[in-house]
């Protein structure tokens, strides 16, 4: 904001800063998950013992954030709220199944990450709301979450892509029970390839032709536009890759994780 | 017409009363109305970490910080680094290993390396490259720079001596 200040193109005529409020700093856990206030910095929930434990994906998209310097000052709410379809965040939010919780001082509602920005720089919040908490459920047992972010030029830029897939296998043997895929950065807000997802359940995950397929089929469920990050088919072609890698990866975390357990 | 507002800065533990425009960064007042004019303003969208300064302990880009934010909350700049005419472990160490050549990025380097060592008193290579990979520097390579501030975590008595054992990393000259 303060860049769009500097170049003219935001002038407001008044700022407030709501970043100390002590209702929008909670960062707790709860048997039903964690509850993280808007003004949390992704810095704090980085650094956060119960992400770094129980969320890994969520973890790897924290620390691909902009820099140290943006990471202590940006807020988990903000990063959301600005509507910006290259962010991390909301791709593996909404992999985890979070909500956001929107407040218009009196009354609250609920709304599924996945759907809050509805186009670029657009989102769920209509004037006189704020964001207030984002809810993310507690992992069910044996799932894990994968998440990658690409970058088309260099690192410091925004993403052409990120992918976040979520899995889950039945209560004994590797089969998969449950699946989320999720792309996001793009286009203009995130796409759930659930038809593409569905192919994964009753498998192994482990037939590379079949995950080949599912990111076939992952290609026709998100609507890429062209930008400096890629074209439309350069995007789809990378989102197919990176949603068999997503998938391979979250399987063999999770696999290593039942197997110790067990 | 221009809002004009008097803001209480505390910098480098001294207390500034300055007038200011709402709208101004950290870095406008620190340079231009306070005069400490170490820290840089390059890139101006926080991406190349010339600005940094610690805010609260933790390292901010001041070109892309409201200075009205930042009252109320201690600010430390390059230039309170050294302490009784005498350098900070991290200046010594730069010196020493050549970590700058032209200097513009070096306050902001030096003043993310101190808010690296008081967060992690022993930081690993990738630890050091991950916290400091929003610093940009066109002249050393980085090499010189990570090479500095193991040296000062050392110099500092903290550091781990597995360190220069890193695949790769050639560590201290003899």
């Amino acid at each position: 904001m303060v860049i769009l200040m500097k170049q003219g193109v935001l002038a407001p005529d008044y700022l407030v800063d709501i970043q100390r409020n002590p209702e929008l700093v909670n960062l707790k856990y709860s048997p039903k998950g964690v509850v993280v206030g808007a003004s949390v910095t992704h810095r704090e929930l980085e650094q956060w013992s119960g992400i770094k434990q129980r969320y890994v994906a969520l973890a790897t998209a924290l620390r691909k954030v902009g820099n140290i310097r943006i990471r202590s000052v940006g807020t988990i709410g903000g990063n959301l709220a600005y509507g910006e379809p290259q962010c991390n965040l909301p791709t593996v939010l909404a992999a985890l199944d979070s909500t956001a919780v929107i407040s218009n001082g009196s009354e609250e509602r609920v709304v599924p990450v996945l759907h809050f920005t509805k186009d670029i720089f657009d989102t769920e919040l209509k004037p006189g709301e704020l964001l207030k908490e984002i809810r993310i459920p507690e992992m069910p047992p044996r799932s894990d979450c994968e998440f990658i972010k690409f970058c088309s030029r260099t690192a410091e830029e925004k993403p052409a892509a990120t992918v976040a897939c979520w899995i889950q296998l039945e209560e004994e043997g590797l089969m998969c029970k449950a699946a989320r895929l999720v792309v996001g950065a793009v286009g203009s807000r995130l796409f759930d390839c659930n038809t593409a997802a569905k192919h994964l359940l009753n498998t192994q995950l482990d037939d590379e032709s079949e995950l080949r397929e599912v990111g076939e089929k992952a290609k026709n469920e998100i609507d890429p536009i062209d930008d400096l990050y890629g074209t439309t088919s350069y995007k789809r072609e990378v989102c197919g890759e990176l949603i068999v890698r997503a998938i391979i990866e979250a399987k063999e975390r999770l696999i290593r994780k039942v197997v110790d357990h067990d | 017409m221009t809002e004009w507002t008097e803001l209480e800065l505390v910098v480098n533990g001294k207390c500034h009363r300055a007038l200011v425009q709402p709208h101004w960064t950290l870095v406008k007042v620190l340079r231009e109305v306070l005069g400490y004019t170490g820290t840089k303003e390059v890139c101006g969208m926080g991406v190349c970490g010339a600005c940094t300064v610690l805010v609260d302990g933790k390292p901010i880009s001041s070109c892309i910080e409201l200075a009205t934010r930042t009252t109320g909350r201690t600010i430390e700049t390059v230039e309170g680094l050294a302490s009784g005419g005498s350098l900070h472990p991290l200046q010594k160490a730069f010196l020493e290993k050549g970590g700058f050549q032209c200097g513009f990025c070096t306050p902001g380097v030096l003043m993310s390396a101190k808010a690296l060592l008081n967060e992690n008193e022993s930081p690993s290579l990738d630890e050091i490259k991950e916290y400091m990979g929003g610093s940009q520097c066109r002249c050393t390579g980085y090499l010189q720079i990570i090479e500095a501030i193991i040296h000062a975590s050392k110099s500092m008595g903290k550091h781990r001596s597995a360190l220069t054992a890193d695949a790769g990393f050639k560590g201290d000259s003899p």
